[in-house]
């Protein structure tokens, strides 16, 4: 089933000096209900204002983007659309309404006019589901940024999406956090059969999803499973994206005349791949 | 980071936290009200064992309190000083140029600072005893008729209650930008004022940069989380009075009670022309009873 | 003493309120002239909180203090802070959320002004410091430093920074939310300031991999203590301590470890890809084709590889 379908989108956007810049360029594309999409590509390449386009936060110029049927056009349906597609953005600290933990998750619930009993489950739920049930009468205040960001998803999951959108969720954590937000996304995806779309510019955030899109000048410039997409080595040197590390390990030993698979994505497969030449 | 602040929660679970905070607002605003009423220091010294009362039961410590004085401490000077010394009426106790002091003038400008002090170690045991979540909910409660007449309530509540939760991250924020800004070398503490409030720019166009780029996410976050997405909003919390509540109005009521009886009924036993007011009045008859 | 001498530091935030909290315990540390200093640990683990007190941003609460000449305890007189920030640079997370200024000239020039410099002399600082982090001088000056890229607006920052001509460079997480190819940039620019501005570099980093590429020592912070001190080139006996603190170990030292116990002994010191790279090529040259002129060949691609 199509969760999302992008029909030849065009946006600009006036930049400050005053010249036009076309943000995505005539864009299609078509997620599946239950995918994990990666869509990587530097800062400017479009990702993030694509990610806009998919809740009509922002609205295509020209083409449609339609949620499950319903095109973000469609005023009166807007939060039909926002229901169905939720958003964590970068930033944790800016995405929390309240100063304790379960007011915070209930306010999208409340906002819905979801009946009492029913926003106290899904605020169990949600905190269970990304592993805070303990911190439920916190304050996020001193929180690390792993756990506030895991917060923020709680509180996109107590309206029950379909779809969750990560907008560079991880950009601004540390590794362990990354990992969490990381783990939380793919949990979902596969237990909750939540269709995501993880935005990123890391690349090894990457080598776990379905499917990568690279995006380049608001343009998609590749789209398939991580190891087709991390074969075009040069094509993403030239975007400036660099490869999984294990992936450029084995790419480098390559060229230095190690016989060895170009199709590595983890740790994993590279240590079983040296065990297997070096032995 | 920082000490607690100003306007900042401080959990301890104690009963005064735990009280509605509906009535905490209406407690809140009697209180200010009726401090107002207050006329001898016989009322001030009653005020003030309330205060550390419930400062006691609520055990956010003094410090917290006094620092909230702190705050204020210049203005309280500023009105306390011009009281003192352009106050007419009264006994003259010295004179020079324009400025007189009097004996009632004293009086008066003591009893504004205390008003004054009063005044805000109460509003901060309103915002120390109450998070910003329970306070949003007071207030849309307490302003809840203007909805008939199309006043956004639940907007406006939010709006406040967002105001204070992003309080503390705008106080960190502030104190980076301030060592960053130190780290280049600029002073904030020395040279004329003029220069002083020059030096201030460095922090003020960074942190409003900032407030915007954190107004402008927020604005997205609560996009994504269907803000208005329906008229009828429910509530997750339902706000219940119990007997705690009952038994702080009663304490409330009787300083109230006492405030005016003091200064309605025992006050006209004073003679005309004596400085003392309601019971301060039989104090210093008995005092100067003791010394005579 | 041109480093810098910390003798059993201890610091806590918030005291005796409920946010009370022990920030850094019984630390002590030396860092000579001329030390390329990875910092790493977890937040909270007290990593900044020692900058700050570098930098005179916080006072010392128990434990001694100095930089270079200055000794931050000193009551009477008191530390000359002023000259204590010209000496040391501190460039903070995220610096580019400091810029102030509406051209990228004068807010690079702040710093310099602040230390009262000749118009020329200031002019010539920020003409320097651009260059340094790679801006136009012609075709930034004038720009103003909000319309600029996340790269760019950082690297305007840090050169407002190196303006002062610090001998000791702080840097705390100088990549966070960058991009590769800003990451790539500022990388770069650390190792260039190092040999051209300051003597003495310090950075804090949660990505050891990064960190690898450039410090010759690294420090590890774990719950407000130092753990350990150690020379990068021994970083690889550390595998199991870093992993038992939660940190990140190098990719290429896990690998190099984990190829041991299966009996793959790779040989030097393990610490960074080109390292791993480097090793593999030896073993299995070695190994597998003995014949001299294919040795050479390869050294000659693994040169090119390796740069």
């Amino acid at each position: 089933m199509e969760a999302i379908k992008i029909d030849n989108i065009t946006l600009e956007y006036k930049s400050n000096n005053n010249s036009i810049v076309r943000a995505v360029d005539n864009v299609s594309l078509t997620v599946n209900e239950g995918e994990f999409i990666a869509l990587v590509g530097h800062n400017g390449s479009g990702k993030s204002t694509l990610a806009k386009l998919l809740n009509g936060l922002l609205i295509p110029r020209l083409g449609d983007v339609k949620i499950y049927g319903t095109s973000t056009r469609d005023k009166a349906k807007i939060f039909e659309i926002r229901k169905n597609i939720g958003m964590v953005f970068q930033n944790p600290d800016n995405q929390m309404i309240a100063s304790i933990v379960e007011d915070d998750i209930a306010f999208g619930p409340e906002n819905l006019g979801i009946e009492r009993n029913e926003i106290i489950r899904r605020v169990d739920w949600a905190l269970e589901k990304v592993g805070m049930s303990e911190h439920r009468k916190s304050t996020p205040f001193k929180m690390s940024g792993g756990q506030k960001q895991r917060l923020a998803i709680a509180g996109i999951l107590a309206i029950k999406p379909s779809i969750i959108v990560f907008d560079e969720s991880t950009a601004m954590l540390d590794p362990e956090g990354r990992r969490e937000v990381l783990a939380v996304a793919h949990e979902l995806n596969k237990n909750e059969n939540i269709t995501v779309i993880l935005i990123t510019h890391y690349m090894d955030e990457a080598v776990n999803a379905d499917r990568v899109v690279v995006m380049n000048r608001g343009k998609i410039v590749s789209d398939g499973t991580p190891s087709e997409v991390f074969a075009h080595k040069d094509l993403l040197e030239s975007l400036h994206l660099t490869l999984p590390l294990p992936t450029s390990i084995a790419h480098n030993l390559g060229r230095l005349g190690i016989p060895i698979s170009s199709d590595i994505l983890t740790e994993e497969q590279l240590e079983e791949e040296l065990c297997k030449v070096l032995k | 980071m920082r000490d607690i602040a100003f306007g900042q929660y401080y959990p301890t679970g104690s009963p005064i936290h735990r009280l509605d905070p509906r009535a905490k607002l209406v407690f809140s605003l009697l209180y200010m009200v009726f401090i107002f009423f207050a006329k001898s220091y016989v009322a001030y010294l009653a005020i003030f064992t309330f205060i550390v009362g419930v400062t006691l039961i609520s055990k956010v410590p003094f410090r917290a309190l006094l620092k909230s004085v702190k705050i204020i401490l210049v203005l309280l000077i500023f009105t306390g000083l011009l009281n003192l010394f352009m106050y007419r009426d009264g006994n003259i106790l010295g004179e020079w140029w324009i400025f007189r002091i009097t004996d009632k003038g004293v009086d008066f400008s003591i009893k504004i600072m205390l008003r004054l002090s009063f005044l805000i170690v109460g509003t901060s045991m309103l915002t120390f005893t109450t998070t910003p979540t329970e306070m949003t909910d007071g207030i849309e409660w307490l302003l809840n008729p203007l909805k008939y007449i199309k006043i956004p309530v639940h907007d406006i509540a939010l709006t406040m209650s967002i105001a204070l939760r992003f309080i503390p991250s705008l106080m960190e924020e502030t104190d980076k930008i301030i060592m960053a800004q130190k780290a280049r070398g600029a002073a904030f503490d020395t040279g004329k004022l003029h220069e002083r409030a020059k030096s201030l720019i460095p922090i003020l166009i960074p942190l409003f940069v900032s407030a915007l780029r954190r107004a402008d996410e927020l604005a997205d976050a609560l996009d994504a989380r269907c803000y208005n997405a329906t008229p009828h909003r429910t509530k997750m919390k339902k706000l219940a009075f119990s007997y705690r509540d009952a038994i702080a109005f009663l304490i409330l009521a009787s300083l109230i009670c006492f405030i005016m009886v003091d200064a309605y009924y025992f006050t006209q036993f004073v003679p005309v022309g004596h400085i003392a007011s309601g019971l301060d009045y039989y104090v210093f008859s008995w005092i100067s009873g003791l010394i005579a | 003493m041109q480093g810098i001498e910390i003798k059993n530091l201890t610091y806590t935030y918030s005291q005796k309120t409920p946010y009370e909290k022990k920030a850094l315990d019984n630390v002590s540390l030396k860092i000579n002239e001329g030390d390329f200093v990875g910092i790493i640990g977890h937040t909270g683990s007290g990593k900044s909180t020692l900058i700050q007190h570098i930098n005179g941003l916080i006072k010392p609460q128990s434990g001694s203090i100095s930089v270079m000449d200055i000794n931050l305890n000193q009551k009477k007189p008191k530390p000359d802070l002023k000259r204590l920030r010209t000496e040391v640079g501190m460039v903070f997370q995220y610096p580019e959320h400091q810029l102030f200024d509406d051209t990228v000239e004068k807010d690079i020039g702040f710093g310099p002004k602040n230390l009262k410099l000749s118009t020329e002399e200031i002019k010539q600082r920020v003409q320097d410091s651009m260059e340094l982090v790679g801006l136009d001088y012609n075709d930034f000056k004038d720009r103003s430093p909000f319309d600029l890229s996340g790269g760019q607006k950082r690297r305007v920052a840090i050169a407002g920074v190196i303006a002062m001509r610090p001998k000791i460079l702080i840097l705390d997480e100088p990549t966070a939310g960058l991009d590769p190819e800003g990451k790539e940039h500022i990388l770069t620019l650390i190792s260039k300031l190092k040999n051209d501005v300051s003597p003495t570099v310090i950075v804090i980093s949660h990505d050891i991999d990064e960190i690898t590429r450039f410090a010759t020592r690294l420090i590890v912070f774990n719950n407000t203590k130092i753990a350990f001190d150690i020379p990068m080139a021994e970083l690889f006996k550390h595998e199991d301590e870093l992993v038992s603190m939660g940190l990140a170990v190098p990719m290429a030292v896990r690998l190099a470890n984990s190829l041991k116990k299966k009996g793959i002994a790779l040989k030097g010191n393990i610490i960074t890809p080109q390292d791993l790279n480097a090793s593999v090529e030896a073993y299995y040259n070695n190994k597998f084709n003995n014949s001299e002129s294919n040795v050479l060949i390869d050294t000659a691609t693994s040169a090119e590889v390796r740069s």
